[in-house]
């Protein structure tokens, strides 16, 4: 049976198909670039490339040292969103559940270093990290990127563990289940789409980090792909092609890991939706 | 659940134990990199980082200079590089490393003045001075270097810079050669207008440099004017000479440029100009190996293009903020002196002019590899009646930035010309 097109299907249609314009197309202009010559890129922005071979690759992987910068993302980035994700979430499963003299400030105090400019933390834990031996090493700033999702994290999943029936770990509590277990096997599982959630952002967040990468690095066997972006625009020079391909190769794993968990963050968000 | 959070803790675990082994690692292999490979024992280390990496036109011959310092030097001097992407990033790291008081040996701003800003942690060169040192640049460059008769930079480069006029557009529009009054310079404008050509590649962020050498070569059409481009760290700009210039500057914005110009950086204005968008940039000599790159512009182009002095018989043609030292001990100040005394020797000078267009600081060094456009700016230097020096080496740090925040301003007609040197001096009086 043939569905019939009204007013509003087409409506639908036209509207949906704005939002992915917008959306893919960036993305597709970009990956279409990285096939294409500067002058086909100066001389008209949307024409296909004449070749699609993969010169800007090679060049970009000639020009920066992408490789070496992709191992440690991945690295850092992992590290810090499991250290954050494990952490942050049973800080925050306490100050949901229990309540104690100072469990509002704690939390105040904590989401409040959300308003904190990135810039103004630049100097002291440059120097922090000076003191600890920490300097030029993959460690600093994952213990820096862990703490800089603290806020946001601690937010999310305090809200979410809120939202978790109070009975289900009663029950735990009287089937002999203590404090820990009770925490690791109930309300963890419970929690994985405001982990997730969590997660994702925290991932995003370590993976496109550039100043604290920039200053507490100097070695280019210890930093991150962000840094790379710019061996392609000098102060008097430019390569947009290799530009475009290293731009590829450093927002994909985000659309993977997006792509990936999208399923658990559109449940998170819902059920954010309807607690009060 | 269970064990996938087992295998969150254990990854976690294993990763972190990997990123704490990171210092130990041998650091990848990248051409700025290689003198911090295989280092002697005994070897002084020096820190150094440059931003000459990547696209950079320095980048394969600062490769080339530390390779050969590296084999002159192996065992006795290691020089750590450090690789700093992007000026506006090595800048800003600076500014952290100065105020955590961990300037490395040895950095150089690609001519942004940081001098003035770092002064008490630089040290002063003077009584190191010899004959060795003295002869690798002209006085001019290093009084450039120098603040109240003490000398806080080793020079590399000389700042010539005039600027680039598409032959073929301006034969279009009639023009035979380039003007030699700013009045004449307008009427040009109207000219390739109606010629159908947008005359001006313009640009805001970034200190707006293209836009900004039109600035204070208008700005030096004067005696005074002159003197001003000439002041190390002026104050006050609501001088007639800047709000007429910055009024012109608000005319080209309007009539005279492209619609990218407001918001572009250097990239946008020279893209234009390679896809004869536009008939003139600002710019200096580094920038012609570009005309000759055909993935960058179209085959024959170079041919198009001449080279020309600002109107006035007005040339940026001074000396440049070199390399700075922060050594903290003797040992460490003689090892970087002798860093920066290969790498601005003669030999290495005369390759940066053959490799890069750039000038060299020291008087007399030419080479016939080189292409003609270099040779033109070179002379245009020479026969220019006034000369003056760039902003970037000039003002205030803070009033360098204040540019790209005020120049979308005047562009748009939010503000007006004494608007505009009254932000700058506001910005300049912070200091």
């Amino acid at each position: 049976m043939k569905k019939k097109l009204t007013l509003g299907s087409v409506l639908r249609f036209l509207f949906l198909g704005f939002f992915v314009a917008i959306s893919v197309g960036p993305l597709l202009w970009v990956i279409m670039s990285s096939f294409k010559t500067n002058k086909e890129i100066l001389s008209n922005a949307f024409a296909l490339p004449s070749s699609w071979a993969p010169v800007g690759y090679k060049a970009a992987l000639e020009m920066a040292p992408i490789g070496t910068f992709y191992k440690n993302s991945i690295i850092i980035s992992v590290v810090s969103t499991v250290l954050n994700v494990v952490v942050v979430s049973m800080a925050a499963y306490v100050l949901a559940r229990h309540k104690f003299r100072g469990n509002t400030f704690i939390v105040l105090l904590l989401s409040m270093s959300m308003l904190i400019p990135t810039a103004s933390l630049l100097m002291p834990i440059y120097k922090i990290m000076t003191a600890l031996k920490l300097l030029n090493t993959r460690t600093a700033l994952i213990l820096v990127y862990a703490a800089l999702g603290l806020p946001t994290s601690l937010f999310l999943f305090r809200s979410y563990f809120q939202g978790i029936p109070k009975e289900l770990e009663e029950a735990a509590y009287i089937d002999g289940a203590g404090f820990f277990r009770t925490f690791f096997t109930i309300v963890f599982p419970l929690a994985k789409p405001g982990l997730a959630t969590g997660a994702i952002l925290q991932f995003l967040t370590s993976w496109n980090e550039f100043m604290f990468a920039l200053i507490l690095t100097s070695d280019t066997s210890v930093r991150t792909l962000p840094l790379a972006l710019n061996y392609f625009t000098s102060q008097f020079s430019f390569n947009y092609t290799a530009m475009f391909a290293a731009l590829t190769m450093v927002i994909l794993p985000s659309i993977i890991v997006y792509a990936v968990l999208q399923e658990q963050i559109t449940s998170s968000m819902v059920d954010g939706a309807v607690k009060g | 659940m269970k064990k996938l959070f087992a295998l969150l803790l254990t990854l976690a675990m294993v990763l972190s134990m990997a990123a704490c082994g990171a210092k130990e690692e041998k650091p990848a292999e990248t051409p700025a990199e290689t003198p911090s490979e295989a280092p002697a024992e005994e070897a002084i280390e020096i820190t150094f980082p440059t931003m000459w990496v990547g696209t950079s036109t320095m980048t394969q011959w600062w490769a080339d200079r530390i390779a050969a310092f590296n084999a002159e030097y192996a065992g006795k001097i290691n020089v750590k590089v450090e690789e700093i992407a992007g000026d506006q990033n090595y800048v800003d790291k600076m500014k952290v490393l100065y105020s955590s008081n961990s300037l490395p040996d040895a950095f150089a701003a690609g001519g942004y003045n940081l001098i003035d800003s770092m002064q008490d942690q630089l040290v002063d060169l003077t009584p190191y001075m010899d004959d060795e040192l003295k002869s690798l640049a002209s006085d001019l460059c290093w009084e450039v270097n120098s603040r109240d008769g003490k000398i806080y930079g080793v020079p590399q480069a000389r700042q010539v810079i005039g600027y680039f006029y598409n032959k073929d557009l301006f034969a279009q529009a009639g023009i035979e050669k380039p003007a030699e009054t700013w009045d004449e310079f307008f009427v040009q404008c109207d000219k390739l207008l109606a010629a159908g050509i947008t005359p001006l590649s313009m640009d805001t962020a970034d200190s707006g440099w293209v836009t900004s050498l039109m600035l204070c070569a208008m700005v030096a059409d004067s005696d005074a004017g002159e003197e001003f481009m000439n002041t190390n760290l002026p104050k006050d700009y609501n001088t007639p000479e800047f709000i007429q210039a910055a009024a012109n500057i608000q005319k080209m914005f309007q009539k005279y440029t492209t619609p990218d110009a407001v918001g572009g950086a250097y990239e946008n204005a020279a893209a234009n100009f390679f896809m004869e968008e536009t008939a003139i940039i600002a710019n200096g000599p580094w920038m012609v190996s570009d005309f000759y790159d055909t993935n960058m512009v179209e085959e024959g182009f170079a041919e198009k293009i001449g080279c020309a002095m600002y109107p006035g018989g007005v040339m940026y043609n001074s000396g440049k903020i070199g390399f700075n030292v922060a050594s903290k001990d003797e040992e460490h100040i003689q090892a970087t002196l002798t860093f920066l005394k290969f790498i601005n020797s003669e030999e290495s000078q005369r390759l940066m002019l053959e490799m890069t267009g750039d000038v060299p600081a020291m008087e007399g060094i030419s080479s016939d590899n080189v292409k003609p456009q270099v040779n033109e700016v070179l002379a245009l230097g020479d026969a220019a009646k006034r000369s003056i020096n760039d902003f970037q080496s000039l003002w205030y740090a803070n009033v360098v930035d204040e540019i790209s925040v005020q120049y979308p301003l005047l562009a748009q007609g939010q503000i007006t010309p004494e608007q505009f040197a009254q932000a700058l001096t506001d910005a300049a009086a912070k200091n």
